[in-house]
């Protein structure tokens, strides 16, 4: 897992690459925009922690230009700006995360975590399930041409119950693959993110097997 | 007089309307002077002009009708026809005398009206009347004496001549006193001089007022302008000036302009100070983290810091709001918010914040697209208020209803309820009574909804809170419209 981080500050820059380290990934640093954007399009990252105030370029037009040139890896937003509209702006912009400053270091690695994971065993492929489309490239997911937001966890789940379409996924199983072993969770989690999923994607799109688990389906198609 | 000068001058200096009535004194003084001055050389010019050819109709008659006397004596054939020439003191004289080697005049004939009194002469006047021309003739000569016989000015015409068979040399005058011949008309002179006076003073008065009342009213407007700026009715300056106020104006408008930047440059630096401090402070956390000697104390300090950050930036965020508080009230244009999308955002960010917290399902019903009549951030920031305690207080739902407005520009409601413990009806008492006022509280205690509440107040907009059918709060944040 190579992570980039891109920081002005030497304290806070060593401390992330530090931390980062400890949980066990590989970590570049850039301390300014220019050097950041350089890395990012050029080298192949899991994952980007990106500051927005960064000396020469600023953190918003380094990720609508990774995004325009089409690098997809996920990008978390580490800012001191915590008006509501500059989130929102970042996720516009194609930031999978936003986290302002002051932050917990458990809470950014847990959403690194969460974010690395939703990417790490894709297969460059288009999954499809009638108008349903899940890019596992680009993280994008499209219902009729539309595209739907999704958490690192809801998209989890949409993607193993895409790769096993048509199959019963249990629950077990479900809790099994999106959740690292030392991840505590209680059950009903699953029933929460199928919930959450079928108002984003279409509710007759997942059937509930009782007893056996979920069904993906296409609803248009006539035998289900 | 010479007092109430100095007090009208003393009042000048600090009233513009004194200074309008110290000119319009002034200018009546001026102008009762040049009208007594006018009045006094005008009427001496009409006496002259209504007199001098009656008393050379005279001096012609009198001269005529003298001949020498069977004596060698000066006798006069005809008294000229007034009555006037009878009666003493009636204002009208003449004499004839005899020029005398020495300059001086003997008396011959005089007037009936001259029978009691005597015209005195001084030896100056004398030579006056008798004196030759250069040519060697005699003209007609006026003078005017301060007193005559009957105490009152005279005007007075003489000519020398020389009587045939008689060897003196004679002076004729002729006397007359204006008081009673012209007095008359010069009183109606007189009138008309004091009516044109009295109505040009009472015109400067009465323009002076005027100016006062309408000429000072330009001033008064712009007084009420700035007030409405102070009031924080306006901007700035808006409305047409008078063409000497209009700079002054201006002036103002680039001071309020330049007081504007200066605020808003001290609090952008304050912005940036909170800010660039967040940084650091994330650095301390991070170490204060890893424990250490004096880890309890730095820990304590950092949230300390990080409290006071919050604090500024919260306060910094509210005194924009009330800037844009003037434009907020009128409606102004350009204030128009898409609801759901913004919604829509928030809901994918507070997933994302619970994800790894707890399993939390958050959905948004939005019916029909609404449009917030304010900005953006403002709805963001009261929405995602009630959206992040609704998740943090929830068991495992949050739902989040849009309902259109019942009127146009009416109030659309955004109902956040959760299935969490809920608050009792007395809880929900205290919170509204809090929420209604502006504390300072410090970041993540309790519902933090003072900030709310602020900005609520400033669309005219309603919070209330209820139980929810879901087991939890439910919090109706009305806000205004635009459709």
């Amino acid at each position: 897992m190579r992570v980039l981080v891109v920081e002005d500050d030497r304290d806070l820059r060593e401390q992330l690459k530090t931390a980062l380290g400890d949980a066990g990934y590989a970590v570049d640093t850039a301390d300014n925009g220019e050097d950041g954007q350089f890395l990012g399009e050029t080298e192949p990252y899991d994952l980007v922690i990106l500051d927005l105030g960064l000396p020469k370029v600023d953190g918003m037009t380094i990720l609508k230009g990774w995004r325009s040139q089409g690098r997809s890896m996920p990008v978390l937003i580490l800012s001191a700006r915590d008006r509501w509209s500059e989130k929102v702006e970042g996720l516009d912009l194609g930031a999978n995360d936003y986290l302002t400053k002051p932050f917990h270091m458990g809470e950014l690695l847990a959403r690194v975590r969460a974010n690395v994971r939703r990417t790490s065993d894709q297969v460059s492929a288009v999954l499809e399930s009638g108008d349903l489309m899940l890019n596992t490239a680009t993280g994008q997911v499209t219902v009729g041409g539309q595209p739907i937001k999704l958490t690192a966890y809801q998209f989890k789940v949409l993607d193993y119950l895409m790769h096993h379409r048509g199959r019963i996924v249990s629950r077990a199983e479900l809790t099994e693959k999106i959740y690292a072993q030392d991840h505590e969770r209680d059950s009903n989690t699953i029933e929460v993110f199928i919930g959450i999923l079928r108002r984003k994607i279409g509710t007759d799109r997942i059937v509930t097997e009782k007893g056996l688990g979920y069904r993906l389906v296409d609803p248009a198609a006539a035998n289900g | 007089m010479a007092a109430a000068f100095a007090r009208l001058r003393e009042l000048a200096r600090f009233s513009m309307a004194a200074r309008l009535a110290f000119i319009a004194i002034a200018s009546v003084v001026v102008l009762i002077i040049v009208a007594a001055v006018t009045h006094t050389l005008f009427s001496r010019q009409l006496m002259r002009v209504l007199v001098d050819p009656q008393l050379a109709g005279v001096i012609d008659h009198l001269m005529a009708n003298s001949g020498a006397g069977e004596n060698g004596e000066i006798v006069l054939q005809d008294v000229p026809y007034d009555p006037r020439y009878l009666q003493p003191g009636s204002g009208l004289y003449f004499e004839i005398a005899t020029v005398k080697p020495d300059g001086g005049i003997n008396v011959e004939i005089v007037s009936r009206s001259l029978y009691d009194v005597t015209i005195a002469f001084t030896p100056g006047e004398i030579a006056q009347m008798t004196a030759l021309d250069p040519g060697g003739g005699a003209s007609l000569r006026y003078l005017d004496l301060d007193e005559g016989p009957d105490k009152w000015p005279i005007r007075v015409a003489a000519r020398t001549a020389t009587i045939p068979e008689l060897p003196e040399r004679f002076v004729f005058i002729v006397a007359v006193a204006p008081r009673f011949t012209v007095g008359p008309a010069a009183n109606v002179v007189a009138l008309g001089f004091s009516a044109f006076t009295g109505f040009c003073a009472a015109l400067v008065v009465g323009v002076t007022f005027l100016q006062m009342q309408f000429g000072l009213a330009p001033l008064r407007k712009l007084q009420r302008d700035i007030a409405a700026v102070r009031k924080g009715q306006a901007e700035r300056l808006e409305g047409e000036y008078a063409a000497e106020l209009a700079p002054l104006a201006d002036e103002l408008n680039a001071l309020l302009q330049h007081n504007r930047e200066v605020v808003e440059r001290a609090r952008r630096h304050v912005g940036n100070l909170a800010h660039a401090l967040k940084t650091p402070i994330a650095v301390l956390r991070n170490a204060t983290a890893e424990g250490g000697a004096n880890g309890e104390l730095l820990k304590t300090n950092v949230e300390e810091m990080e409290r006071f950050v919050e604090r500024q930036l919260r306060r910094a965020r509210v005194a924009a709001r009330a800037e844009s508080r003037a434009g907020i009230e009128a409606g102004a244009i350009g204030y128009r918010t898409p609801v759901t999308p913004n919604l829509n955002d928030l809901v994918f960010l507070h997933e994302q914040k619970y994800e790894h917290e707890k399993a939390i399902d958050i959905s948004l019903e939005a019916p029909v697209e609404v449009t917030f009549r304010g900005e953006r951030e403002d709805l963001l920031e009261m929405a995602a208020n009630l959206i992040d305690n609704a998740c943090k207080y929830g068991k495992s739902r949050v739902l989040i209803t849009v309902v259109p407005p019942e009127t146009p520009r009416g109030l659309f409601e955004v109902v956040v309820e959760d299935d969490g413990q809920g608050l009792s009806d007395e809880q929900i008492a205290v919170v509204m009574q809090r929420g209604a006022r502006l504390d300072e509280a410090a970041s993540g205690q309790g519902l933090g909804l003072s900030i709310l509440a602020e900005a609520v107040s400033l669309y005219a907009g309603e919070l209330k809170f209820e139980r929810s059918a879901l087991g939890g709060l439910k919090a109706r944040l009305r806000l205004p419209s635009t459709d």
